[in-house]
């Protein structure tokens, strides 16, 4: 990508996404804030490296969950924090019925994803949030589609297995 | 709504939660602006050791580099070492004949060597063993008996800067100089000759007489008449400076074909010297021990001079030994003769029974077993190498994945 400018704008524009992304990777946003930055450095010094059309979108996501995942491997900072540290971090909702149901909603979520263990919540993040396809999440995640697409599975049947996704599964049925 | 849309808007509902950084994407331009400046367009990375921390992949491509370094280090190495330790090997067996093998004491580095000294420890051997007749040097002093102090018998001194390291030591130890020594030279032989006919034992007997009239003596003598190849085998000791004469002599004699011809020269006044001096020590400390020995009161106090006195005594005998065999073997050299009867040559026709097939069956046979032979012998290191390969593999691997992930 030779126009600075440019770069300069998609990745301001990918800022927020990949940030939340790596709240829900990281659970903690002051780690999501560090891992970003150092992921957006990263893909700044090598801009040469981008691949160009629909490819740089997972090649920054792939960027960003290596800095996600460097700093739990060498920070530990997935040590350090509790499933409901996450809960705590999350704001406060307004009071209007839809957005309380949303709150509990993505509380349960939240919650259920963090306890997927660490190579099932990446790829159910970047499909469930980030809304990349299995092909792009194999880039970003640097596997086999085929390996997504079994993760994908295997993090599907532990999810449903969890009794606050299950009942609003039956409820929103029910609907 | 199934389990995808839960998640979907679960997920998304839960990452809208975070409220993204208001300034998080300027401050990340501004430490853009000094590495934009910094850093070259062509995308050149720059890291530095501090700030890699090697991930669990990464520990893994070390270790499997390191294993394959710890294989192909040892591989490289031992090929050069086996070599160097066999001639090393080598040459230590051959200084440890020439020098220590005749006394059987101590074999000093610098002293003996070269291609004929296991010729001339085989000789000293044989007249150490056979005869029994040590000369014995006036230099030398004679063995005393325990308990005895032995003085040395008038022996004269250095005054030159010739006196040898061992001068120096004896005087940092505080005993008197070194007697001056001549030069000490072993000196040995081995000739092989072919006689005619029945001439075996004439032969033996002129070499008896040669030895007889160089003033030395047989020391050793063997001969085998039976048979169609009658040999003797004599081990003539005659004085040093005569050697030469001797050796002569015996090659000279009629009728009698020199085969093969070999002679060294080994020079020990070192040892013999340094020898000298350790005895003189000894001999000083032994006496002190002595003095001190009279003046001891109690029971305990005499108990454990005398063992000194003893132990002093013990090592002085042992020195003294090594310097009589040297003293022999540097005053009398070692001629060893071998006398071989020329044999008739006799052309034996093999028929040849096999016929043109059962010799190409033979040979297949035989090729057939080298190839086998060959193949063992080759899967051992293409095996090595296999593993090696493997191992390089899978370095390249988990360092090509570790690195990938530390470069974007």
């Amino acid at each position: 990508m030779d126009d600075l400018d440019e770069l300069d704008r998609w990745l301001a524009e990918s800022y927020p996404t990949a940030f939340r992304t790596a709240c829900l990777v990281l659970r903690s946003p002051v780690d999501a804030e560090d891992a970003v930055q150092e992921a957006f450095l990263r893909v700044w010094r090598f801009r040469d490296a981008i691949p160009p059309g629909d490819g740089r979108r997972p090649w920054l996501y792939r960027v960003v969950v290596n800095a996600c995942l460097s700093r739990v491997r060498s920070d530990r900072v997935w040590r350090e924090r509790s499933g409901d540290d996450a809960l705590v971090n999350l704001p406060a909702q307004a009071d209007p019925q839809h957005d309380v149901e949303d709150a509990v909603l993505s509380s349960c979520v939240a919650s259920a994803v963090d306890r997927l263990p660490e190579h099932l919540r990446v790829p159910v993040v970047l499909r469930y949030f980030t809304g990349l396809p299995e092909r792009e999440i194999a880039t970003a995640i640097q596997r086999r589609p085929g390996t997504v697409k079994s993760r994908l599975s295997e993090a599907r049947r532990l999810l449903a297995e969890d009794p606050a996704l299950a009942a609003w599964v039956e409820m929103e049925v029910a609907r | 709504m199934n389990l995808d849309d839960v998640l979907e808007r679960g997920l998304a509902g839960a990452g809208e939660d975070y409220d993204v950084p208001a300034g998080g994407i300027d401050r990340i331009r501004e430490q853009l602006a000094p590495s934009c400046a910094d850093q070259p367009q062509d995308g050149v990375r720059r890291r530095t050791l501090r700030g890699w921390r090697p991930s669990g992949n990464a520990w893994l491509g070390i270790a499997a580099a390191l294993i394959v370094v710890l294989i192909a280090v040892p591989i490289a190495i031992g090929g050069s070492s086996s070599s160097n330790s066999n001639s090393g090997g080598e040459g230590g067996a051959g200084r440890a004949t020439a020098v220590g093998a005749p006394s059987g004491g101590v074999a000093e580095p610098g002293v003996g060597g070269g291609t004929s000294a296991g010729t001339s420890g085989s000789g000293a051997e044989k007249s150490a063993g056979s005869s029994g007749h040590v000369p014995v040097l006036s230099a030398v002093p004679a063995p005393a008996g325990p308990g005895v102090v032995a003085d040395q018998s008038a022996p004269q001194y250095a005054t030159s800067a010739s006196g040898s390291t061992a001068s120096g030591d004896a005087a940092q130890r505080g005993v008197d100089p070194v007697p001056v020594t001549t030069s000490r030279v072993e000196k040995t032989g081995e000739l092989d000759l072919q006689v005619s006919k029945g001439q075996v034992s004439a032969t033996l007997s002129r070499l008896s007489d040669i030895a007889r009239l160089q003033r030395g003596y047989v020391s050793d003598s063997s001969t085998q008449e039976a048979g169609s190849a009658p040999s003797g085998e004599v081990t003539l000791r005659v004085p040093v400076d005569r050697f030469e004469q001797a050796v002569h002599d015996a090659r000279s004699i009629a009728g009698t074909k020199v085969l093969s011809l070999q002679t060294s020269g080994v020079d020990v006044t070192s040892k013999y010297v340094d020898l000298q001096a350790r005895i003189h020590s000894l001999q000083a400390t032994r006496s002190t021990f002595l003095t001190i020995l009279a003046k001891a009161t109690t029971i305990g106090e005499t108990l454990a001079v005398q063992q000194r006195v003893t132990d002093v005594q013990t090592q002085i005998e042992q020195l003294q030994g090594q310097l009589r065999v040297l003293a022999s073997t540097t005053s009398m050299s070692t001629l060893t003769v071998t006398v071989d009867q020329k044999r008739p040559v006799i052309v034996v026709n093999k028929p040849h029974r096999d016929n043109g097939f059962v010799k190409a069956v033979k040979l297949s046979v035989s090729r057939f077993v080298r190839g086998i032979e060959a193949i063992v012998g080759i899967i051992g290191p293409v095996v090595l190498v296999l593993m090696i390969i493997v191992l390089c593999w899978l370095a390249a691997r988990f360092g090509y994945r570790a690195t990938r992930r530390h470069l974007v």
